[in-house]
């Protein structure tokens, strides 16, 4: 039989980051990309998605070293095991603060959106319980639904984001070049963190099925570029709509976007929360990455067979972890910084060091292949 | 009394030289048993040898035993010349040339011996001997090969199965005529000691499913099996997934054409029903006329199929949530006039929509049961003066009625009785959460139920295959799922078969392009035929 074995290939791999990254960044890339470089915004996306691809190049480098192993594994190898359980503690907790705020980003979004007069909790407890579920069933479980969900997000926010088009004004696209390079440099940099989705490569290289191998870093690296595309559209969409004011004033100038446009069949006044049903999906699959991810470091950290265990105690913290933030702003605020600090610290700074340190040592493991 | 049956019902008794002690063990243990037919035959030889034999009535041929046993023994009796067989000779001389009929088998297992009249055969005991011969007469009351019911096709075969496995394990031979195709034959139920046949293709099987299927079989020691369901349920992957883990049919073509792409087909006597394993969410969209009629019409069914599950599944949440939580994601027209009809209604939509469901759920659960004349007159007591009269007196609005419609004929439209099953539980699932949370309930649902479905698996395969799985089998499933491609393009026996043995349609044209220059291509060749005959 085909055994649940928990190995996936790399094109579901790809599909669920390029969910995973459309989830982080599209929404609000625009307000950043405007934030940094006024209408020289989509030079800093672009900037941000070069050095995106670099971080890919390290951090597939280096666990393309260690084919089977996770992060916590061949760290543990590479510098010595106290080292490795503390540096992935941090991961851990990291993600797991990255869970709890966006799980209230989300809750907000869809209380703004969809569920005026619901609690708060109440949105946030059902989507971890629904992400835990989901958790539990392992990553294969998780890619296959990628599988499915990649349409359903794409298509119907592809065919919506297509009805902004005849809003766009093409003379707030202008003036380019205007921006001095150090502040678009700058901006590249910040708006790279957002991209911090990429160090769960660190651990989910070694689910990759072993004939699945080859080219993951140039596969990786087309999901990345594919995600600044419509980011960069998007960037046009919504400085063509609203002006650098508009972008740069707006929480979510991706969702005040939808609001404005017309659908020319249906003729509906709430098109924001018709795309915010394909974003459930979107988020979802973010939360569940974080929460997986989390519970399978604490596996490999206690060396216990399965990750289910750790996942339900998590549900407490996480729910406990989303209600600190007192509100939206500060939510941001809060997640600003978290990625700032992730971004930092885990894509580039320490997979390059443990890159260095193991070929300097010389260490890999079986089945390490050249190809890029 | 005396123990004669161990807790698994095998029997304690063994056979013995002496017939009077065989013939009072077999009448121990058939004691009040007044449908077997008992009788002790003195054969009027030189010896005056005695046999006894035994049969229930109906269950045999009459004809076999009155021409093939009775009147051979009574030539023989009458052969005086014949020189006096010894006891080996004589059980040889029956089994070789005494019976008329080729299936006669020796058995010592009073087992054996047992379980063969009570399935319809004739035993003879024979005196001094501790063989018993065994005589397939077997001739079970049985109605034919009728016509499908459950699955009914315009165009294909309308012949179904039936009660008797050998009449449907012949109805799947006789569309394979390959020695490949094997019918391994065993006994399920303990008490009831029902046939079961497993039938797959030796070749294209997976033979870690076959292995599992057999392994799952012998857990259980059951009293009966009535139905294919019972198996169905017992080695099912998870108990508690309202989806069909395996499929059921009642047409050989569908069983036939399953063993073709590898699967394996589970008959089961005293029932009309196969069950074809493994089976994924794609198989039970999937009936036979799609493949007989043409690729279009049968694509668009697929399509309309497909809409009609996510109708037959969604349509009561969504309009829950859409008109309790989001009246704004509505046209404004369609909402008004929704709120209009509503209007009198002193339901919230929530209670209405379950009221409806339920009331129809009643309506097909009477249908169903009712003898067909009675059936009609519920349809009409139901549909028209139920639906129209909750309208007129504003128990609910039309709005709902055509929901409840909507969802209604939407699921009559899924080819699979079981997955419609499947359907109609999900359904209220989704209206649960759609009640409390709207959109984003529905949301919610979706997801909890795709996520089961994601984790669920047939026999190891997949359920979500083709479409959560895509990489498999060079992405082939995919032209037989949603859309149904055209025959010669389907070259490639599903995920279902043993990899290796994938291969189904060999063709001799390779490209589409000359496909579509058929006629060139049959001229050209008649042309080179001409040549080379000149040529000669």
């Amino acid at each position: 039989m085909i055994e649940n074995n928990d190995k996936i290939s790399r094109h579901q791999l790809c599909t669920l980051l390029i969910i995973n990254l459309f989830g982080t960044t599209s929404l609000t890339l625009p307000r950043y990309g405007a934030e940094a470089a006024g209408t020289d915004g989509w030079i800093a996306i672009l900037g941000a998605v070069a050095l995106a691809c670099l971080f890919v190049f390290v951090i597939t480098r280096l666990t393309k070293r260690f084919p089977d192993s996770t992060f916590v594994e061949f760290t543990e190898k590479i510098v010595t095991k106290p080292v490795a359980i503390a540096i992935s503690l941090v991961l851990c907790g990291l993600l797991i603060v990255f869970s709890a705020l966006e799980l209230r980003m989300f809750g907000e979004i869809v209380k703004q959106t969809l569920l005026n007069r619901t609690p708060l909790g109440v949105i946030t407890a059902t989507m971890l319980l629904t992400v835990v579920y989901s958790a539990r069933k392992g990553y294969e479980c998780r890619a296959r639904m990628a599988e499915i969900f990649i349409f359903l997000i794409f298509i119907p926010i592809i065919i919506l984001i297509l009805f902004a088009i005849p809003q766009v004004d093409l003379h707030n696209l202008g003036p380019i070049f205007t921006t001095s390079p150090k502040e678009v440099v700058t901006g590249s940099v910040q708006i790279s963190m957002k991209f911090s989705v990429l160090i769960l490569l660190l651990v989910g290289g070694s689910f990759l099925a072993k004939d699945q191998r080859k080219h993951v870093g140039r596969s990786v690296i087309l999901a990345v570029i594919l995600v600044g595309i419509v980011d960069i559209l998007l960037f046009f969409l919504t400085m063509g709509s609203f002006g650098e004011t508009g972008t740069v004033e707006s929480l979510w100038p991706v969702m005040n976007l939808m609001q404005i446009i017309d659908i020319p069949i249906l003729e509906i006044e709430r098109q924001d929360a018709l795309m915010m049903v394909f974003w459930i999906l979107t988020e979802f699959t973010l939360i569940n990455e974080y929460v997986f991810f989390a519970g399978i470091i604490l596996q490999k950290i206690f060396r216990k067979r399965s990750h289910r265990k750790f996942l339900l105690p998590l549900v407490p913290v996480i729910f406990i972890l989303s209600f600190i933030p007192p509100g939206v702003m500060e939510t941001f605020a809060w997640m600003d910084a978290v990625y700032f600090w992730t971004g930092i610290l885990f894509l580039l700074p320490i997979p390059l060091l443990l890159l260095l340190i193991s070929k300097g040592r010389g260490l890999k493991e079986d089945g390490y292949d050249q190809s890029y | 009394m005396i123990r004669t049956h161990t807790r698994k019902n095998i029997i304690t008794v063994s056979m013995s030289n002496v017939l009077d002690q065989n013939i009072q063990n077999y009448e121990m243990l058939l004691q009040d048993c007044d449908d077997v037919v008992k009788r002790l035959m003195p054969l009027e030889g030189d010896g005056g040898f005695r046999i006894y034999i035994s049969y229930i009535d109906v269950m045999v041929d009459r004809r076999v035993i009155e021409e093939s046993l009775l009147e051979q023994f009574l030539a023989y009796t009458h052969q005086q010349h014949m020189q006096t067989p010894t006891n080996k000779s004589f059980i040889t001389f029956l089994k070789d040339s005494g019976v008329a009929t080729a299936d006669v088998k020796e058995s010592d297992d009073f087992n054996a011996v047992i379980s063969a009249v009570l399935s319809g055969d004739t035993i003879l005991f024979i005196e001094n001997s501790s063989k018993a011969l065994i005589v397939a007469t077997r001739a079970w009351p049985n109605r034919g090969v009728g016509t499908t019911e459950t699955e009914k096709v315009v165009r294909g075969p309308k012949e179904a199965f039936s009660e008797t496995i050998r009449f449907n394990t012949i109805l799947i031979r006789r569309r394979i005529r390959d020695t490949r195709l094997k019918v391994k034959q065993k006994q399920m139920g303990v008490r009831s000691k029902t046939d079961i046949a497993l039938m797959y293709m030796e070749d294209l099987v997976r033979p870690d499913i076959l292995q599992e299927v057999q392994r799952r079989l012998s857990l259980y020691d059951i009293d009966s099996v009535m139905e294919t369901g019972t198996i169905e349920q017992l080695i099912e992957d998870k108990w508690y997934s309202p989806f069909p883990q395996l499929q059921f049919t009642e047409r050989p073509d569908k069983a036939a054409s399953a063993i073709l792409e590898g699967r394996i087909v589970v008959v089961v006597d005293t029932t009309p029903f196969v069950l074809i394993l493994p089976a994924t969410l794609n198989s039970f969209l999937q009936a036979s006329e799609d493949y007989y009629n043409r690729w279009g019409i049968s694509s668009f069914i697929r399509v309309l199929r497909y809409i009609a599950m996510f109708l037959a599944l969604c349509t009561p949440g969504l309009y829950i949530a859409l008109t309790t939580f989001h009246p704004a994601m509505v046209p404004s027209s369609l909402i008004f006039s929704i709120a209009a009809s509503r209007q009198g209604v002193p339901f919230y939509a929530t209670v209405e929509v379950i009221l409806m469901e339920l009331a129809f759920e009643l309506l097909r659960e009477a249908g169903l049961r009712l003898p067909t004349a009675v059936g009609h007159t519920v349809g009409i007591v139901g549909g028209l003066i139920i639906g129209q009269a909750a309208v007129e007196a504003n128990i609910a609005s039309p709005i709902v009625v055509i929901v409840v419609s909507i969802t209604a004929i939407a699921s009559f439209s899924i080819p699979n009785d079981s997955m419609v099953s499947a359907i109609r539980l999900c359904k209220y699932w989704i209206i649960f959460l759609s009640a409390i949370l709207g959109l984003y309930g529905f949301m919610l649902a979706m997801l909890t139920i795709l996520i089961h479905l994601t984790g669920l698996r047939s026999f190891g395969i997949p359920y979500l295959s083709p479409f959560a799985f895509r990489g498999v089998n060079q992405g082939e499933d995919l032209k037989d799922s949603i859309v149904r491609m055209p025959i010669f393009t389907m070259k490639r026996r599903p995920i279902y078969s043993q990899p290796g043995h994938r291969k189904r349609l060999y063709s001799r044209v390779d490209t589409w392009s000359e496909r579509e220059d058929w006629d060139a291509a049959e001229t050209h060749e008649m042309e080179a035929r001409e040549e080379s005959r000149q040529d000669d």
